[in-house]
């Protein structure tokens, strides 16, 4: 077994719950992460392998499990008709076993499946309910007294997720189908160029690591001091050949890539903490050794500058900003037949991209969609698209850059027909 | 070209390289470029050589227009040259068969995961439309091994592939039926990832997880809900979880600019403009007064929107565009194009479970077992009972 199977300290995982939400934790021999609704301990982790299942023990801890299935299906033929809620009262009176009851069985050791057990067989309602909402039912209090937790490797993927759920203002709202279809579009591969401007906390920029695979290069254009916002990056346990291939890339240095400087051979560099340091106190904040060979792995200037100025083979954009002056600024620096693709939450940004680059003469192919996920709900007898499900994933403006006509060498003839 | 072209290598199209040229926006077509060769369609005759060893993404003017046959350039056209892309290679390429779109296959990529170096097997390829988006994801070091139970329509899709520059990517085997004969040449554990294009994808459960390494990902393609449901059924039964059934239609949307004014208010409140009317005095008021006294007599539909003047000033301008992007000041109207694809396909996503775990064919009912009235809880295994999953 490869170590890179076995979650280590400082690894992040992902934390998939049975009662259908995810966390994020960060492992070590003492972290917790927020499972259901308590902190529990997930120092249990270390040493696990990705996929594994995990349920909540008492002393808010975590304990492997085997793996089982959730629940069994019934076919809709084998439920029958004739139990139904006709006489089903709503009431607080339907569970005999009181709170306190089931808190003193807890303590007693009594717990899991066997609580669950207890739960359902004390419910005086539970006989009269149909197969499926027995089923319900017990998909109900086993995600309670019997929470189980699947860790998941952090990915492009299980991150987008995760922020959705929890923080989506985080990462502009963008959903796992937008983000597919903005990396799609935009043709990020291993060995391209890719140049990205977001302002989702990294994900985007995380999501295009992934794809390219340490190989080719992730031009991330910030604006400020040091790159903003960036922790998604961070979490996806990425080695140094991942984290080598982004390239942090400050705003100002697009406006010198025809310039040639003479600290163009020097590491880039933004305000760090130790400028800020040094502002703060008036005296000279020397980094530490660490961080002063962190420094100077970074691409050289001149590297970056030459690389823009060849041209970038893709374009991603995800901003909160103006994302028509961000492509002013930005769709020169693609390549001519280089694919461009951008996540607007608002369809009047996403309009005013679609046109403002119809009317530039720099795009075709130039499309607006809207991006949806329905989730279904499949089961013999009973499938049907999800009863609450999130609204929208977004618009995504998409296109192919074209050289300027008048860039045109091989004829002389100015007609047009198409 | 071909489609993975390294940064390394030169940007110039070459001799043999297969471009998309684009006549129109629903008029894609692939073009293998040979030296001295002609291109012919309805806008005119282009030569191949005009195209080699220049960067593509950029006009291909034609020698002559069809049918006059002469080199006049009185009123010769243009065409687009463009690099493949696997989203223009499935609007370009011949369908053989219902293929699977790109917003479709970007999905699928992400959802399962694919990574370069990965190896994903694929059943059926069908036209190859999703086996050349795979690719890009895995490439340049993983492959996209595929099956088809149609041997004519293989060695086509296989020839795409070579055409494409993905012959060491993608690995198509024909004539061959994976329901019957499994996924002929595949070792156990050796797949990231399965998707599975096929008639009866639920039939595949005992070989998906044969392949599959632990944590791999399946995907299910099926346009209709009864394929879904028994393949969901499959993957609850199995060694799989995180089961989940999604469809993932895009809506496309057209944007044009409105036209603004309404006939008979603007001129009665022209004709009040007296009095004190704020609202005139707003940027597209100003805009309407302008187009209105450049076109003074002409019809309202005639007036011309903001954007074709900024198109017409590049015209003037010597067909020299400033090539920036930046808003007109306009109102802007956007709506969904008046049809869409509202269906292709319900995607079913499931991941391997780790050990090896044997489906039992029989599948105990849990919740039944909890009923008083049913003498199989009094065995005491009541709910707790591990039901068809056996891991050794």
């Amino acid at each position: 077994m490869s170590p890179d199977e076995q979650i280590q300290e400082d690894n992040w995982v992902v934390l998939s719950a049975t009662d259908g939400k995810k966390v994020l934790g960060h492992v070590s021999r003492n972290s917790s992460a927020r499972i259901g609704k308590r902190k529990r301990k997930i120092g249990a982790l270390l040493g696990a392998r990705w996929g594994d299942l995990f349920a909540v023990r008492s002393g808010d801890r975590l304990e492997p499990v085997e793996e089982e299935q959730s629940f069994n299906v019934t076919a809709e033929t084998e439920m029958g008709t004739e139990r139904n809620n006709q006489y089903l009262e709503d009431t607080n009176e339907n569970q005999k076993l009181e709170q306190s009851t089931i808190l003193a069985m807890k303590e007693q050791g009594i717990e899991g499946e066997q609580l669950v057990r207890t739960v359902v067989e004390n419910s005086l309602t539970f006989r009269g309910k149909t197969a499926f909402s027995q089923e319900k039912y017990i998909k109900r209090k086993r995600a309670k007294f019997d929470l189980k937790v699947r860790v998941l490797r952090p990915t492009a993927l299980t991150l987008c997720e995760t922020y959705f759920e929890r923080s989506p203002e985080k990462t502009m709202h963008l959903r796992p189908d937008g983000l597919a279809i903005l990396l799609g579009y935009a043709g990020v591969r291993s060995g391209c160029r890719a140049l990205v401007y977001e302002n989702c906390t990294g994900l985007v920029t995380a999501a295009v690591a992934e794809r390219i695979d340490g190989v080719g290069k992730v031009i991330n254009i910030f604006s400020g001091t040091t790159p903003p916002g960036t922790e998604v990056i961070r979490m996806l346990n990425l080695d140094s050949l991942h984290t080598k291939a982004i390239v942090h890339t400050p705003i100002e240095l697009l406006g010198m890539v025809d310039v040639s400087q003479s600290e163009d051979n020097d590491p880039l560099r933004y305000v760090t903490v130790e400028d800020a340091i040094t502002e703060k106190t008036g005296t000279k904040h020397v980094p530490s050794a660490r961080r002063a060979e962190a420094i100077a792995m970074r691409a050289k200037r001149g590297d970056v500058k030459s690389w823009i100025r060849d041209g970038c083979d893709c374009l991603i954009v995800a901003t909160r900003f103006d994302v028509v002056q961000v492509f002013d600024v930005l769709l020169k620096h693609l390549a001519p037949s280089g694919c461009f693709a951008a996540y607007c939450m608002h369809l009047q940004d996403a309009a005013d991209l679609q046109y403002a680059l119809q009317l530039s003469k720099m795009a075709m192919r130039v499309e607006l969609l809207e991006v949806s996920l329905v989730n279904h709900q499949v089961l013999p007898g009973r499938s049907h698209p999800a009863m609450t499900d999130s609204a929208t994933g977004g618009y995504i403006v998409s296109g192919v850059r074209i050289a300027m006509p008048s860039a045109m060498a091989s004829s002389d003839n100015g007609e047009k027909s198409n | 070209m071909p489609l993975l072209q390294g940064r390394s290598s030169s940007p110039n199209a070459c001799d043999g390289d297969l471009i998309i040229v684009q006549e129109k926006y629903n008029a894609l077509t692939p073009v293998v470029l040979r030296a001295g060769s002609f291109l012919n369609n309805r806008y005119g005759r282009f030569a191949h050589d005009d195209v080699i060893g220049h960067p593509l993404g950029r006009r291909w003017e034609a020698k002559s227009h069809p049918g006059t046959g002469s080199g006049t350039q009185a009123c010769a056209g243009f065409v687009h040259a463009l690099k493949p892309t696997p989203e223009l290679w499935s609007l370009a390429m011949f369908h053989r068969t219902q293929i699977v779109y790109p917003h479709d296959s970007a999905v699928i990529t992400l959802f399962l995961d694919l990574r370069p170096g990965q190896v994903l097997i694929e059943s059926g390829t069908g036209s190859g439309s999703a086996s050349v988006a795979f690719a890009r994801a895995v490439a340049p070091l993983g492959q996209v091994r595929s099956f088809e139970f149609h041997k004519p329509r293989a060695d086509a899709a296989q020839k795409d592939f070579r055409a494409l520059g993905l012959e060491h990517v993608v690995k198509v085997t024909g004539g061959v039926d994976v329901v019957k004969q499994g996924f002929l040449g595949v070792n156990d554990g050796e797949a990231d990832a399965v998707f599975l294009d096929l008639p009866a994808p639920y039939l595949m459960g005992e070989e998906v997880a044969r392949v599959l390494k632990p944590n791999g990902t399946v995907c299910t393609f099926s346009p209709c809900l009864e394929q879904v449901q028994k393949s969901a059924e499959m993957f609850r039964k199995g060694p799989f979880h995180s089961v989940r059934t999604v469809t993932a239609p895009v809506r496309t949307y057209e944007t044009r600019e409105q036209i603004l004014g309404t006939p008979g208010f603007d001129e009665l409140q022209e004709s009040q403009k007296d009095v004190a009317n704020p609202a005139l005095n707003d940027e597209s008021s100003r805009h309407r007064k302008r187009q209105r006294i450049e076109l003074s007599g002409s019809t309202r539909r005639k007036l011309k929107t903001a954007g074709a003047e900024r198109l017409e000033m590049a015209d003037k301008n010597d067909g020299r565009h400033d090539g920036r992007v930046i808003r007109v000041a306009a109102r802007l109207h956007s709506r969904p194009f008046s049809s869409m694809k509202g269906h292709t396909s319900y995607l079913t996503f499931a991941r391997r479970k780790r050990g090896n775990v044997k489906a039992s064919p029989n599948n105990g009912a849990g919740p039944k077992l909890l009923l008083g009235d049913a003498k199989s809880g009094a065995d005491g295994s009541g709910i707790s009972r591990r039901e068809s999953c056996i891991i050794s």
